[in-house]
């Protein structure tokens, strides 16, 4: 398999190759390649199939085709008929340009890796100190103390982008003064611990570990998103085994349904709320106790 | 400029110019143009100061005690007050009670019924409808006349619905007005965490006007549940209650898991 630093070296000192497969859960890095490509060739074309790129390279054209980036992306079609022949056609095609195929399912990742390894790269979470470079090379104006804190309160590339993005518009003097407790505030992130304490205890199912954590809350609102981005997390690695959380050894007790329908009661109770109705605490402990069914309940709308 | 869906509003805003009236109550849909109402209103009691607050308790108080000093006139535009907290409500309904006779206020809201009874039996109320498609194209013209010839023609046109609408339009590189086509392949096999980030975002990363992607895609979508779905999440987008993104993801859980 290929490395995601050789990937990352090779397209961004304006390198290319000519076929990258992106496997992997982390969409923000993918995206982040895709501009850079998109950028060195200055067109990019979107194409439905793997086939179709093909097709149009076997074709000897009078006028060459000008180098551009083609991406396929969740080509199921490709993968299914993959072999050992097909694998090697596209191989030793000759593509002006790069093709970049994107999928992110695990069942795709191992055949890939199999018949085309040298050029499939996995990308699961990214370790913190490869997003604090992806984030100074994107916004160097950001001071590295500020970066660090990003990342630090980041669960993943997409939104550490984000945050710096929005940061960005600071000016210098503003950005210098940031300390963690202002980037704290500012993105309304709860404090390191809890959170990630809160989430592992809804992520396992634990009752009495949720309760242990809103005990020293003065304020749930901020809870209840909580458990709406568990259950994102959780829907994201369930069915990718490969895929790196904090939540991954939890994974199991949950199904696709389950998190579904608990994603769904939080999401109403967050209405009910925001119109007046209830108090934070209360719908709180009505969704931890709906954690404690063997399957989550579904939403039904009360008439 | 005068658009047509806003020429009631405009002779009851005369009236009440008239009678210097000193509290408007305006309800209307986003980016309708209610805040630039109050700016005519402004305009027709001859007051140059106007400010802008959002229904915020610490701004709102801040501009009241700014008032305390004032001489001169000014005309407050607060705005959105229905998705404001109901302190914010009640700072204002405190300031009403005793009212500055240099001072007056428009509060815009979205939905009335959002709107304390308390605020609303102080107010006079205008209410005003979505844009007509006259508007925008006036609207459209005089903002970016060339930008106006260009896009005007494009698909994106017809599904604006408000003045912001095709601000974001005019503005809109042709890359970004592809992403919208590309939204028709948009694969449910995907994570929800990866299908927020792209109906969050264009391909260049930069962030895609939310509203405007749901109407494309409730406008387009031949799925009726995606349809349906859609049109669900631009009225919670509407109510601004809930962040964009648990709304987004919403409607990702829902298209991929409730059908």
């Amino acid at each position: 398999m290929k490395s995601l630093q050789q990937v990352g070296t090779e397209i961004l000192t304006g390198h290319p190759g000519k076929l990258y497969i992106l496997t992997g859960t982390e969409y923000g890095i993918k995206s982040a390649y895709i501009k850079s490509l998109h950028e060195h060739y200055g067109d990019m074309k979107e194409m439905t199939k793997v086939a179709d790129v093909i097709s149009l390279m076997s074709v000897k054209h009078i006028v060459p085709l000008l180098p551009c980036l083609y991406v396929v992306r969740y080509d199921d079609e490709f993968v299914s008929t993959l072999s050992e022949i097909t694998a090697s056609k596209l191989l030793s095609l000759k593509i002006a340009g790069t093709l970049v195929c994107i999928y992110s399912e695990t069942k795709h990742s191992s055949k890939l890796e199999k018949f085309l390894p040298d050029v499939t790269t996995s990308v699961d979470a990214v370790a913190p100190q490869f997003i604090c470079k992806y984030i100074k090379r994107d916004h160097p104006e950001l001071p590295d103390h500020v970066i660090s804190s990003v990342v630090k309160f980041s669960t993943d590339y997409g939104q550490a982008e984000i945050r710096a993005s929005s940061l960005a518009l600071l000016s210098s003097e503003e950005l210098y003064s940031l300390t963690d407790k202002d980037i704290v505030d500012l993105f309304g992130v709860l404090s390191d611990t809890s959170d990630s304490r809160f989430k592992q205890a809804v992520a396992s199912r634990n009752f009495q570990a949720c309760l242990s954590v809103i005990e020293e809350a003065s304020q749930f609102d901020s809870y209840i998103y909580t458990i709406l981005s568990t259950m994102i997390e959780l829907e994201k690695i369930i069915p990718n085994k490969y895929a790196s959380s904090v939540i991954r050894e939890f994974a199991s007790r949950w199904t696709l349904r389950d998190v579904a329908n608990m994603f769904e009661h939080t999401f109403q109770e967050l209405i009910q709320l925001r119109s007046g109705v209830g108090d934070p605490q209360s719908s709180l402990l009505y969704l931890l106790g709906l954690t404690q069914f063997q399957s989550v309940p579904e939403w039904e709308k009360n008439t | 400029m005068k658009f047509i869906h806003q020429r009631d509003a405009e002779f009851e805003l005369d009236r009440l110019a008239e009678s210097r009236h000193h509290s408007v109550l305006i309800e209307g849909p986003a980016g309708s143009g209610k805040s630039y109402l109050a700016t005519e209103y402004a305009h027709k009691l001859d007051i140059t100061d106007v400010s802008t607050v959002s229904a915020n308790v610490s701004d709102m108080r801040q501009m009241f005690d700014a008032t305390a000093v004032l001489t001169n006139p000014m005309l407050i535009c607060i705005e959105n007050l229905d998705t404001g907290a109901a302190a914010a409500s009640y700072t204002l309904l405190k300031f009403l009670e005793e009212p500055r006779e240099n001072v007056f206020v428009v509060v815009t809201c979205r939905n009335i019924r959002g709107v304390p009874d308390t605020i609303i039996s102080r107010s006079v109320c205008i209410s005003i409808g979505e844009p007509t498609s006259t508007d925008l194209a006036e609207y459209g013209k005089q903002k970016d006349a060339d930008a106006f010839a260009v896009k005007s023609t494009n698909s994106m046109w017809s599904i604006c619905r408000s003045f912001s609408d095709v601000d974001a339009v005019l503005q809109m590189t042709s890359a970004q007005l592809e992403y919208f086509s590309d939204l028709k392949a948009l694969n449910l096999k995907d994570s929800v965490s990866n299908l927020m980030w792209k109906l969050g975002h264009y391909s260049d990363n930069s962030e895609s006007p939310t509203s405007l992607v749901f109407r494309y895609i409730h406008e387009n979508a031949s799925d009726m549940y995606v349809k349906r779905y859609a049109l669900q999440c631009l009225s919670e987008l509407d109510s601004s209650r809930i962040a964009a993104h648990a709304i987004i993801a919403h409607f990702v859980f829902n298209c991929k898991y409730r059908r």
